[in-house]
């Protein structure tokens, strides 16, 4: 009882906050700091049950601010939490995910939020929870998405069960992934924590977005609330993106209207489908050269003016180079060569301009180094590509002259024809080796866009892996087709983020794609048994190399400049003896399965028929042995 | 498989001068080789070079049909010529990981060579 009484006083002191009347929608006045917890029983009653709890208030705070699903690991240190989402809350906005592990947790979300736009929710243990999850944050931080996570603890030490309730507990459990998210708060009332929570998802989601944290102390969300109660919440009321400033929007357009062969390099630029359509417009005005990193779906793939296929000779001839939310400007103007004694080149033309509009500069923190190399730019403008993009549309249509835009017409036919050369030297590479076995990630891309091409698709997987191969083979010029890469490059992060973006493309109808690595998905395999339980429609092809292919090349590097040659470079690499079965492992999951194919005629009947079960609302698998790359 | 002293070489001139050699006697019974074709190959030399080509990884990089991949080029049915693959081999100024003698000898490239070269054209893509 003792205990009791120490529990009440703190709440009393540090969760006080309160209140009848106030109404969840924050309309009414805000209501008192006195705190009222539920009232106390007579001292020799041991009250052993309560209708509301703190818990219930956190899921009216998640409620208001939208967040349409919850994926978690489950934890004791949010069981109040987990328990008033499935009971209080009715398990509906937010729903709960059953995840097999924090990474995947996390890495759903961020494919959720790269198709939808808006963030969704992770729970875990401040502790080994958080620890599972610090990958996966890690590419959302890399990436700019947002992802909101709510973390179980629990602070007073008085409080805490012996044994394992201590190893879970920690002092400050966002300082592990502080580095590397946006915001994060440790609130210590009810009413702190709703203001906490809708503050940080206004940051999560205003540019450069981010993944942020809010630590939910198991005091609060199990104190006991009396059936009066109503914690004020506060309205959200989002920032509009930084635009960057009229006066240099104004330089940019001159020089980018003046050039002869203006560039146009676009990363993490088209957050929505509008940046898409103002990146279109911009370098149609203009009939300028785009190049398409791939962090978003910029450009469209097969668009006149898409020259990411020969990217550095565009470069290299272009006298002014614009730069959108580019990740590495440093790296798109120079090169730098891998052998014995590391040598850099710049490939651009002397006298060349560089300009960077990027919010990139607004995020940066300095223990983790994933914002490349200094580069040497001739202009920068400090604001979000997308929303700064329809003022520079507008500023150079303003610029252009009738004499220019003969000039733009006739570069523009150049560019066509580049394009069009471009795409019919891709289809002839594509044929080479095309009975291979193991098949060429060449003829998986071709078959897999048979099977889909008339079908709403949305490819959920990054290109690197296949040698780009969608990219410059398929039709892509909707901003849902392509979601880019993870960011951080963290292993482990195609297989979850691809069902969290075919769980937000499941409203929509849309068939979701994913070309899955094979060490990538036996991180955390787990999520394929997340797609069955919920039901969520992907259609994953393995592409199945059965090596950690990048790192045996690494390997292969070292071995040859020390002279020792390759043949032990599969060691530590490879993932042979025994090969993994994974259609055998979906199976086991409940997931449709079949393979391993490394007959290359058996691939596209495989695909339609795992097309069709995707399009009953269920997830599938195709195992496919593949070349290296 | 290994060549004395060869690994103070790598850089060396007369090295990819011998290399030249071994690859031009070679090159001539290469099918395809900058689209001469006429000649047959010899398919003991191209299973030479076929084991040689994935014995030392270089399908790791450029497929094991040396059909290309972002990784490395394609490098047949029409390879370059002798003297511009032998370089690209032993001193590569690109990102590519130097081959020394001791890795791989001039009759072992001169079978690589072979091999590449004797690579099918390619499937065309229906429209």
């Amino acid at each position: 009882m003792g205990n009791d009484i120490d529990r009440r006083a703190f709440l009393k002191h540090t969760a006080g906050v309160v209140v009848s009347g106030a109404a969840l929608d924050g309309s009414s006045p805000a209501p008192s700091q006195s705190g009222a917890p539920a009232p106390a029983p007579p001292p020799d009653v041991d009250a052993l049950t309560t209708d509301r709890c703190g818990a219930d208030c956190m899921v009216d705070v998640v409620k208001s601010i939208d967040l349409e699903y919850i994926c978690a690991n489950p934890g004791s240190s949010f069981r109040a939490f987990h328990e008033s989402i499935v009971n209080y809350g009715g398990n509906a906005k937010p729903e709960l995910i059953t995840c097999l592990h924090e990474e995947s947790s996390v890495a759903m979300a961020h494919g959720f939020a790269k198709i939808d736009g808006r963030p969704i929710g992770v729970m875990a243990h401040g502790t080994v929870g958080l620890q599972h999850a610090a990958m996966a944050i890690y590419n959302a931080y890399c990436d700019r998405v947002p992802v909101y996570i709510i973390v179980g603890n629990t602070l007073d030490a008085t409080e805490r069960r012996p044994g394992v309730e201590w190893t879970h507990s920690v002092q400050d459990a966002s300082s592990l992934v502080r580095d590397f998210s946006k915001w994060d708060d440790t609130p210590i009332s009810l009413e702190h924590f709703a203001e906490s929570a809708v503050r940080a998802y206004k940051l999560a989601v205003t540019p450069p977005m981010g993944p942020v944290l809010i630590v939910a102390d198991s005091a609060l969300q199990e104190r006991p609330l009396g059936a009066d109660f109503r914690l004020r919440i506060p309205r959200l009321t989002s920032s509009s993106a930084p635009q960057g400033d009229v006066a240099a929007i104004d330089e940019v357009a001159k020089l980018l209207v003046a050039a002869e062969s203006p560039v146009i390099v676009a990363d993490r630029a088209a957050r929505t489908p509008a940046g898409l359509a103002s990146l279109i417009e911009l370098a149609e005005t203009l009939q300028a050269a785009v190049i398409d990193q791939g962090g978003r779906m910029n450009f469209p793939s097969r668009h006149p003016l898409n020259q990411s296929g020969q990217n550095r000779a565009t470069i290299a001839a272009a006298d002014v180079i614009l730069g959108l939310e580019l990740t590495d400007f440093w790296g798109t103007v120079n090169t730098q060569r891998d052998q014995l004694h590391r040598t850099t080149r710049s490939i651009l033309k002397p006298g060349a301009k560089t300009i960077s509009i990027s919010t990139r500069d607004l995020g940066l923190k300095a223990n983790y180094q994933d914002f490349q190399r200094f580069p040497e730019l001739d202009l920068t403008i400090a604001g979000d590509a997308e929303a700064t993009l329809p003022s520079l549309v507008e500023a150079v249509k303003r610029l252009v002259t009738g004499d220019r835009r003969s000039v733009f017409e006739q570069r523009g036919q150049q560019l066509a024809q580049a394009s069009r050369n471009n795409y019919d030297r891709a289809r002839i590479d594509a044929g080479y080796a095309w009975d291979a076995s193991p098949i060429t990630t060449a003829r998986l891309s071709t078959e897999l866009w048979e099977a889909i091409r008339n079908d709403d698709w949305s490819l959920a997987s990054y290109l690197n892996p296949v040698s780009g191969w969608p990219m410059r083979l398929w039709t892509f010029d909707q901003h849902h087709q392509f979601i880019g890469g993870s960011g951080g490059s963290g292993i482990g992060y195609t297989a979850p983020a691809s069902v969290g973006a075919a769980l937000a493309n499941r409203k929509y109808g849309r068939l979701t794609v994913t070309i899955q690595p094979d060490g990538d998905l036996m991180y955390a395999p787990g999520v394929l048994w997340t797609a069955a339980h919920h039901r969520i429609p992907l259609l994953m092809v393995m592409h199945n190399n059965r090596a950690y292919h990048q790192e045996l090349m690494h390997l292969q590097r070292m071995a040859n400049r020390h002279n020792r040659g390759v043949d032990r470079a599969h060691i530590g690499t490879a993932i042979t003896d025994p090969n993994i079965d994974f259609a055998k492992l979906a199976q086991s999951m409940g997931v449709a399965a079949e393979g391993p194919i490394d007959n290359p005629a058996d691939l596209g009947p495989a695909l339609k028929r795992a097309v069709a079960i995707v399009k009953r609302g269920e997830p599938a698998l195709v195992d496919v042995v593949t070349q290296p790359r | 498989m290994q060549t004395p002293n060869a690994s103070n070489c790598v850089a060396g001139t007369p090295l990819v001068l011998s290399l030249v050699v071994a690859v031009v006697v070679v090159v001539g019974s290469a099918p395809n080789a900058h689209g001469s074709g006429g000649l047959q190959p010899d398919s003991a030399q191209v299973a030479r070079g076929n084991a040689t080509f994935k014995r030392v990884g270089c399908y790791q990089c450029h497929g094991r049909e040396a059909q290309g991949a972002s990784t490395g080029p394609r490098l047949g049915p029409a390879p370059l010529t002798p003297e511009a693959f032998a370089r690209a081999v032993r001193t590569p100024r690109n990102e590519m990981p130097p081959y020394s003698l001791k890795l791989l000898s001039n009759a072992d490239l001169a079978d690589v060579y072979a091999f590449v070269a004797a690579r099918a054209r390619p499937h065309q893509l229906p429209r």
